[in-house]
């Protein structure tokens, strides 16, 4: 039995400092026709307990939008989101369920930015890195002088940055909808040398609601979640290069060799929380030299990437795996592709842990 | 009756310390200060403190506005660093200059615009024949955390206004409304000697918002648009923030620069935007409109629009220009910094 995408909603990633995790839980579901009547719910959230002192949020979730269906909580760092959809699609797979709504939802903007940078460096390991000082830009810097020294220019790294502004500038729920330029690094904050703020995720609040079905075809469109896998990787401390994104690497290759996936002609969303991530991995999979050119890759990060859509942590898996749907089928605000594939890859951490998922069109 | 400035005055201590000092004792990238729009900030002496400064910038105000003791009818005393948590500073301002035991006098605490509060009730006053002058005074030895990122803004200063009869005044007050909400973005509790605040929360639902909102509350209320204004003021937690503010308004740069203090002298908080509007009136032609939004976290926001008169160019001269008291200035080290304002803890 197979597992298809028939619809989702997004709230715009942004500082929300007038909603709850409840709020915007409901916004999105309540603007998800599909998503009404599920059999299934999977929430996927990264902080709540340390962000809203709430355990069991998918319960109070449920219970807020008035609907008394099962409920499960997802929880696998940055990559929750994608993580809810696996587990969804084996719901339906199973023939446990015959509809499930993924719900991904994080409130961050509970406390200032440095403790919400705080709990977020939690995906690390608390104890031999986040107590020794060790922080995820830490970990981007490393990555971002490791590819210097191979070679890369400091601009391919910022070029990344303002092609993901541009692009962002056309999604309505991206946060960032502004464009920069490489001249403004030289004047940016620094967050961790070389890395600035620029080359940094925006963190924002943020749900998304995707409805999946076992029987796509009593609705407008369907996307097929056709594949899912996830790999884990060495702790970045135990690598010989922290740039070494080997799980990722495994998979995206994978998807070549088993499905004949070539990114260059699918829409694809990679995970940039910093520009050096994507640069390291489109590298190792052979799409580009230190030259850094990305001509040919037209679907890559239309969203604007964690870079500038916004990073909601848990819930960014969830809004990458809507806004392939939405560019397989038919687009949004006037952006669209002639793509039948999508790839969403997502990661926890430098590679920590990562996971992939092809979707194709179904109708 | 329509109510107008009649005069006002200023003080800025002269000792400036460094936002670069500030950003390399604490550890701070050497960007901040430019990111922030800060060069330096002003710094009360050790024998220096809310009351004294407010005195002497009311004491300009009423040699401005050429008007004695006997005939200011109420003292409004704008701050959030009074030096007595209980005893008004209104009083011993008051009495200091000579005014009148028969008066409306008191202290107000609304964060940064108490002050802006103070002209309000001053227009109100006025304008309800309840008083002929009321002066109104803003001014703050400004908290800030040692190592905090309020600690390259929190200075020093003061400034005055009288408020009286429009026909008699040199600055006509011709609108002003008030926005309020219960908005927690800044804050000092009881016994606690620093101010804390929601960092990313103070600026978009707090400052943005309240300024934004009271400025086109008063645009809509008296059908003036943003390009009827010569001049914008707003009140200035940062050299950045109000250009921000005009840039969404609609507002030309050119026209907030000229009452921009905060980068040469720092936040003085409710000092902040009246010093622009000070230094704006010592510049301003005759006939010129000035939009004045002053801010306090809590929060709310005062807007204004004052038109200049023929007149004003008679009391200019009277009393020391707030230009010349920004360029008054007397580079200190952070070790002075703590000294003068007491934040070492010792036995005496």
């Amino acid at each position: 039995m197979g597992a298809y995408i028939v619809g989702g909603s997004v709230v715009k990633v942004d500082r929300h400092f007038e909603y709850g995790y409840r709020d915007l839980a409901y916004k999105a579901l309540s603007s998800c026709e599909v998503c009404e009547n599920p059999d299934y719910v999977v929430v996927a959230s990264a902080l709540p307990e340390l962000m809203a002192h709430q355990v069991d949020v998918g319960v109070h979730i449920v219970q807020w939008t008035g609907r008394r269906v099962p409920v499960v909580r997802v929880e696998s760092g940055e990559s929750s989101g994608v993580a809810a959809v696996e587990v969804a699609s084996s719901l339906i797979r199973s023939g446990a369920a015959r509809k499930v709504v993924v719900l991904g939802v994080e409130k961050v903007t509970e406390y200032p930015t440095y403790i919400a940078n705080r709990m977020y460096s939690l995906i690390l390991d608390y104890e031999f890195e986040v107590l020794r000082g060790v922080s995820p830009p830490v970990y981007a810097a490393l990555a971002m002088k490791e590819l210097l020294r191979d070679g890369f220019s400091r601009e391919c790294f910022s070029s990344w940055a303002v092609r993901m502004h541009e692009n962002a500038t056309r999604i309505p729920h991206a946060m960032l909808r502004f464009k920069i330029s490489v001249e403004l690094f030289k004047d940016v904050q620094v967050l961790a040398e070389p890395v600035t703020l620029y080359d940094s995720f925006a963190l924002g609040d943020g749900a998304s609601a995707i409805a999946l079905s076992s029987e796509p075809s009593g609705y407008e469109v369907a996307v097929e979640v056709k594949y899912s896998s996830s790999e884990v990787g060495l702790p970045a401390y135990s690598r010989d290069r922290v740039s070494e994104l080997a799980a990722s690497t495994k998979l995206l290759k994978q998807l070549g060799e088993r499905f004949g996936v070539d990114l260059r002609k699918v829409v694809v969303e990679l995970h940039d929380s910093y520009t050096p991530y994507p640069i390291a991995l489109l590298h190792s999979l052979g799409y580009i030299d230190i030259r850094c050119e990305l001509d040919g890759l037209d679907y890559l990060n239309l969203s604007g990437g964690l870079k500038a859509r916004g990073h909601p942590i848990g819930a960014t898996g969830a809004y990458q795996v809507y806004e392939v749907f939405k560019l397989l089928t038919g687009g949004f605000n006037g952006l669209s592709t002639n793509s039948e594939v999508g790839v969403v890859h997502s990661m926890s951490g430098p590679d920590n842990l990562s996971r992939v998922l092809l979707l194709r069109r179904w109708k | 009756m329509k109510a107008g400035i009649r005069g006002w005055g200023a003080y800025i201590p002269r000792f400036r310390l460094s936002a670069l000092e500030i950003a390399s004792l604490w550890g701070y990238d050497s960007r901040i200060p430019k990111a922030l729009n800060i060069v330096e900030k002003s710094v009360a002496e050790e024998d220096e403190d809310a009351v004294t400064m407010g005195w002497y910038a009311a004491k300009v105000a009423l040699r401005r506005a050429r008007v004695g003791g006997e005939e200011i009818d109420a003292v409004f005393f704008g701050t959030e660093s009074k030096p007595y948590a209980v005893k008004p500073s209104a009083t011993i301002v008051a009495d200091a200059l000579g005014i009148k035991r028969r008066k409306l006098a008191s202290d107000m605490e609304f964060a940064c615009r108490a002050a802006g509060e103070g002209l309000r009730i001053g227009v109100g006053l006025v304008g309800g024949g309840f008083a002929q002058n009321v002066l109104v005074i803003g001014s703050d030895t400004a908290q800030a955390n040692p190592g905090d990122l309020l600690d390259f803004t929190a200075s020093s200063g003061a400034v005055a206004f009288v408020v009286g009869p429009e026909g008699s005044s040199v600055a006509s007050i011709e609108a002003s409304v008030t926005y309020v909400t219960d908005t927690p973005d800044f804050w000092r509790r009881d016994r606690s000697p620093y101010p804390e605040h929601g960092e990313i929360f103070t600026g978009e639902p707090a400052y943005f918002h309240h300024i934004i909102s009271a400025a086109k509350l008063l645009m809509e209320e008296t059908g003036l648009r943003p390009s009827d204004f010569d001049y914008a003021i707003f009140h200035q937690p940062n050299g950045k923030f109000p250009l921000q503010v005009a840039r969404t308004l609609g507002i030309p740069q050119e026209k907030v620069l000229p009452g921009l203090v905060t980068p040469y002298i720092g936040n003085t908080y409710n000092a902040s935007a009246l010093l622009g509007l000070a230094k704006v009136l010592e510049e301003a032609k005759p006939g010129s409109r000035i939009l004045t939004v002053t801010f306090g976290s809590g929060a709310g926001s005062d807007a204004f629009s004052i038109v200049v008169k023929d007149s004003i160019a008679d009391v200019v001269n009277l009393g020391p220009r707030v230009a010349d008291m920004i360029g008054y200035r007397l580079p200190i080290t952070y070790a002075e910094y703590t000294k003068f304002r007491n934040l070492l803890l010792r036995n005496v």
